[in-house]
């Protein structure tokens, strides 16, 4: 499930819509407007929301992060955060009756729900509309439009495209983004999928 | 190396499925494996680099345990983003008292680089009473180098813990790492616990 990482000396920039992505299955649905990219800064690092992406910034090597979503709901259940300090995200978690969430007085909780609410982790843009139908039905052959689409897990440059690859963990397919039509389409002949997702 | 197991469990509790490895790269693949009541199913990789284990449909029932160990583990020079061990937990151990246990000990630093991280994967396993799930990077690396000396360490836990009494522990103990705990859709239901913890 599903991880993009990026170093640089500075900052570790770590995307977690990725992992959240590979963990829900999404299904493509209408076309959505992009979404304004929201940024939450705090001493020694920030966090953008860039519609499937969370991408954490911290200034410092090393560093802790815990993601929760869609979990502890329910009846009396605890959500206990340790060994900080670190920045913990929190969302669609702890709802019902008497769940709790401990979290150590060093920690950083960024409630998602609190501060963009609605927010769903994973969302993608959806296909082109206008694409092949079979049987009544939109053709199975998955695309996505606009450059902006966040969720690939893996971008690597092929030699046989002369250009980069983006991987889809959804569909586990290899995808090309092509400028004229502003969309990412799947390359005919598939090289093998990262070490990752086999 | 790469080597299969497969065991179907006809009589519970009577055998135990045990896959061990002790070179570089190594790799354990069990599946369908220790379903029933009371089976053990161990998966250990010694030493190396890039130790992984492979776990799925298995360890499903009553009181079974499944365990996922890579001892060692670090950064190879050719592929400096390696986790130094991954353990991939999937579809099992799902069922009443049953205990996950995934875990990247040692890893060490090479020249430069930091020192080898881990990776636990624990999917749609752990799913009913009273089961547990631990997934756990460390303790025991050496400093290494790089940027991130403890390496880069991740749990993922998903579709995972739900339903009543369970327990999901991850926890990342190297420190200079980048220490990532990620829980999904999972711990949802009566009286579970959630603990993450980086150290």
């Amino acid at each position: 499930m599903f991880t993009r990482m990026i170093w640089t000396p500075l900052a570790a920039v770590l995307v977690l819509g990725g992992l959240a992505a590979a963990t829900s299955a999404q299904t493509p649905g209408l076309p959505a407007a992009p979404p304004t990219p929201q940024v939450i800064s705090w001493p020694g690092g920030s966090m953008v929301l860039n519609g499937s992406e969370v991408i954490m910034r911290t200034k410092s090597p090393g560093g802790s992060t815990n993601l929760i979503t869609n979990s502890g709901n329910g009846f009396g259940n605890r959500l206990v955060i340790s060994g900080g300090p670190g920045v913990t995200v929190v969302q669609n978690a702890r709802n019902g009756i008497g769940n709790r969430l401990v979290l150590d007085p060093d920690e950083l909780l960024i409630d998602l729900d609190q501060i963009v609410p609605g927010m769903k982790l994973g969302q993608r843009s959806p296909p082109l509309p206008g694409l092949p139908v079979v049987d009544g039905k939109r053709d199975v052959v998955a695309s996505y439009k606009g450059k902006e689409n966040k969720f690939w897990t893996k971008r690597e440059y092929h030699d046989s495209y002369d250009c980069n690859l983006y991987w889809d963990p959804s569909t586990k397919q290899w995808f090309r983004y092509y400028l004229d039509d502003d969309i990412f389409r799947p390359v005919a002949t598939q090289p093998p999928a990262p070490p990752v997702e086999k | 190396m790469t080597r299969f197991t497969s065991v179907k469990m006809l009589v519970a509790g009577l055998v135990s499925v045990v896959a061990c490895a002790g070179t570089a790269s190594a790799q354990n693949f069990i599946r369908g494996s220790g379903n029933g009541v009371g089976n053990t199913i161990v998966s250990q990789n010694r030493g190396g680099y890039g130790g992984k284990n492979v776990i799925q449909n298995s360890g499903n029932g009553i009181g079974n345990t499944i365990v996922a160990q890579n001892r060692g583990g670090y950064h190879s020079v050719g592929y400096p983003q390696q986790f130094g061990g991954q353990n991939v937990i999937q579809n099992s151990g799902n069922g009443i008292g049953n205990t996950i246990i995934a875990q990247n000990r040692g890893g060490y630093g090479f020249g430069g680089f930091p020192s080898g991280g881990g990776l636990n994967l624990v999917t749609n396993s752990g799913n009913g009473i009273g089961n547990t799930i631990v997934a756990q990077n460390g303790p025991g690396s050496f400093p290494g180098g790089g940027v991130f000396p403890g390496g880069v360490n991740v749990n993922v836990i998903a579709n995972s813990g739900n339903g009543i009494g369970n327990t999901i522990s991850t926890q990342n103990g190297r420190p200079g790492g980048l220490n990532i705990n990620v829980v999904a859709n999972s711990g949802n239901g009566s009286g579970n616990v959630i603990h993450t913890g980086n150290r």
